[in-house]
């Protein structure tokens, strides 16, 4: 039975959400759920649940939260038994199949290469977003992939075609993809304009995966392009994703700022309401749970602090997938995919 | 003959009844003894329950809201499992109320089960102790704790009066209850009553109750907090786990959590040996045992005694009952 280790704590203190989208995940009795944290805050939530027991075990670690720093290995250093730390190092040795947290990202990435390991052949490791997607003629799927959104913010240009192996080999496993379509974010579309890394990265690319690679993506074509994966690195990444979060609200902001006067601004925003409600369902993290780190041997899920007891719900259940679907391995195999058949060909 | 008498609730406590719909509930009345499904481990914690001497053995009673129909086929499944019963109280109707459940389903069972087990109480006098086991789809935990505080003297009068109404009772019940609570003989003592979380409601629901009342899981959470009443030992406690764990009832991660669960939940001290004994005589492993070791110093112990020192908290129960 899979196992899926569930971060109770964040810098609030106890992480009321994850607890409850934990005991929701063991209701399923399809899989056995870990909470990790404080024993008697965890017990003292749980209590007041519908949970299953049989399905549901808590790990101890300190009840002290770990807090976001600029310095995350000196806050790693002075709390070893955190339950970033804890969970960690039972999934480094295997007592667990995936591990999901909330913790601030600078730890997690700080953590991650403490205690886990790459997959060989990993340049740099990636946390991934999903994005609203075009309507493409390749997939009824209605997002797209984004990595790095979080991680490494000065990217080789080996770690960008790193990210797009990552990102089509998951993307073909987890969203059914044949032959996933990769794009590269950059500001410009001009491959003259941008980061030397950029531009190499972009010739890889455009070698590699031959017609699979789109090509720069510049934002006026993010909504446009035809990509299954973007990559990015973690600064463009992360603003793309609280962007797209952002969404409803800005354009409720906007409507009010066009009505002028207060009267046509409500009037407007009644309107609004009745459809933004479906763009937050598709915008917002809160509706579709936690996104991959991809890279290392072991599945890892991050979620957001905020995020509600079904978006948690969500993401245990995305870990139980990604273990089911063998992750670690189909990165490590997509990390050595071949150049892309015409390419290989015209090398010959 | 011992004085010690476990009564036990049948639908959703020992046997696994669906009646959400009528069509449930149809096939339920259907079923052969044969084809009706225990709770898992059930069968086999009532058999470990009543397997010592005839001297020391708990006599064993069922009450049940169940049609008097059914009858014929409960008592066929009860020699099926091998469990020696003394009666079976069987209600003479069942109404719709039954299966929406909630606080219409609330008033309808008080009235009949408290009047037969005070009925069951006066016909039995020599019984010292009684251990109840009921789930939480009904109102087995309120009817189980007005029962103990009725027979322990602790409510009667008004209080009782205003107690019943607020529960929604019919008057001509709460008459009733008056007046067999009148003729009550002394005792018995109820050290725990078990309330099977079957419809999974929060364990908090039942907290009102103070710790004499444990919401159970499964019947490996029972059968670990009966080794504490002193009902089975460690040993024999362990070995109907083994029992049920051999039958496919639970898998040993399964038991394992259940008796952790316990433990935060403050049934268990960290320091209780019993534990121990019990980790010992369940055969666990080493990497099973050390699932609850790394939990057990955070086991308070808080609930770890049974009967409640104030009176329970009857109107909070019934509020949240009501609100539902």
């Amino acid at each position: 039975m899979t196992v899926v280790a569930v971060d109770a704590m964040f810098p609030g203190g106890i992480h009321t959400a994850a607890v409850e989208g934990a005991a929701r995940a063991s209701l399923g009795r399809d899989m056995e759920v870990v909470l990790v944290g404080d024993v008697g805050r965890v017990a003292e939530r749980l209590n007041r649940l519908s949970y299953e027991a049989e399905f549901l075990s808590v790990m101890p670690s300190s009840p002290d939260p770990l807090v976001p720093t600029l310095y995350p290995e000196a806050e790693l250093a002075a709390n070893p038994y955190s339950s970033l730390l804890v969970g960690l190092n039972e999934l480094a040795g295997g007592g667990v199949d995936a591990f999901v947290t909330a913790a601030p990202r600078r730890l997690v990435a700080a953590a991650c290469e403490r205690v886990l390991r790459r997959v060989p052949g990993c340049p740099a490791a990636a946390l991934t977003e999903v994005l609203p997607a075009v309507t493409r003629p390749t997939t009824s799927d209605p997002f797209l992939l984004l990595l790095d959104a979080g991680v490494v913010h000065a990217p080789t240009a080996d770690a960008y075609v790193g990210f797009a192996l990552m990102g089509r080999a998951y993307s073909r496993i987890i969203s059914r993809l044949g032959d996933p379509r990769v794009g590269l974010f950059s500001p410009s579309a001009d491959p003259f304009l941008i980061e030397p890394a950029e531009r190499e990265a972009h010739e890889q690319m455009a070698v590699r995966f031959g017609e699979a690679y789109v090509g720069l993506v510049s934002p006026a074509d993010l909504t446009r392009a035809p990509c299954d994966v973007i990559v990015t690195d973690a600064g463009e990444g992360r603003l793309l994703a609280e962007v797209m979060y952002s969404l409803p609200a800005l354009v409720r902001a906007a409507g009010a700022y066009a009505a002028h006067d207060a009267k046509r601004a409500d009037r407007l925003a009644r309107k609004l309401d009745e459809h933004l409600a479906d763009l937050t369902d598709v915008c917002d993290f809160r509706a579709y749970g936690g996104a991959p780190i991809l890279g290392y041997d072991r599945n890892l899920i991050r979620i957001k602090p905020q995020s509600p007891p079904a978006a948690v719900h969500n993401a245990v259940r995305l870990a139980a997938r990604c273990v089911k679907r063998e992750m670690p391995a189909v990165i490590e195999v997509g990390l050595m995919a071949p150049l892309a058949p015409d390419t290989a060909a015209g090398d010959a | 003959m011992t004085t010690a008498a476990l009564v036990w609730d049948v639908d959703k406590t020992y046997l696994a009844t669906r009646y959400a719909t009528f069509a449930e509930l149809l096939r339920t009345a259907g079923e052969t003894a044969a084809e009706k499904r225990n709770v898992p481990g059930t069968d086999i914690l009532l058999r470990a329950l009543v397997a010592g001497p005839d001297a020391e053995r708990p006599r064993v009673f069922f009450l049940s809201a169940s049609p008097a129909f059914m009858r014929d086929v409960l008592e066929a499944k009860f020699r099926l499992d091998r469990i020696p019963v003394e009666s079976l109280l069987l209600k003479g109707e069942i109404t719709r109320d039954v299966l929406t459940g909630g606080f219409a389903a609330l008033k309808e069972q008080v009235g009949y089960k408290l009047v037969s087990l005070l009925k069951w109480r006066i016909a039995r006098p020599e019984i010292e102790r009684v251990v109840f086991f009921g789930d939480d789809s009904e109102s087995d935990a309120l009817i189980y704790n007005l029962f103990a505080e009725l027979t322990a003297r602790r409510l009667d009068g008004p209080a009782l009066e205003a107690l019943l109404i607020r529960a929604g009772v019919a008057s001509r019940k709460i008459r009733r209850v008056i007046e067999l609570a009148a003729g009550l003989p002394p005792g018995p003592e109820v050290p725990r009553i078990f309330i099977h979380l079957a419809e999974r409601r929060p364990p908090e629901r039942f907290r009102p109750f103070g710790g004499r009342t444990v919401a159970v899981f499964n019947a490996v959470q029972t059968a670990f907090m009966l080794v504490s009443e002193g009902f089975l030992s460690p040993a024999a406690g362990a070995a109907t786990v083994r029992e049920m764990m051999d039958a496919g009832a639970f898998s040993p991660v399964a038991a394992v959590n259940s008796v952790a669960d316990l433990g935060r939940r403050g049934f268990i001290r960290a320091d209780d040996e019993r534990l121990d004994a019990f980790m010992a005589a369940a055969g666990w492993s080493a990497a099973h045992t050390a699932r609850i070791q790394r939990e057990r110093p955070a086991f308070t112990g808080v609930r770890a005694h049974g009967a409640p020192a104030d009176l329970v908290d009857f109107g909070a129960f019934i509020d949240a009952a009501r609100a539902e």
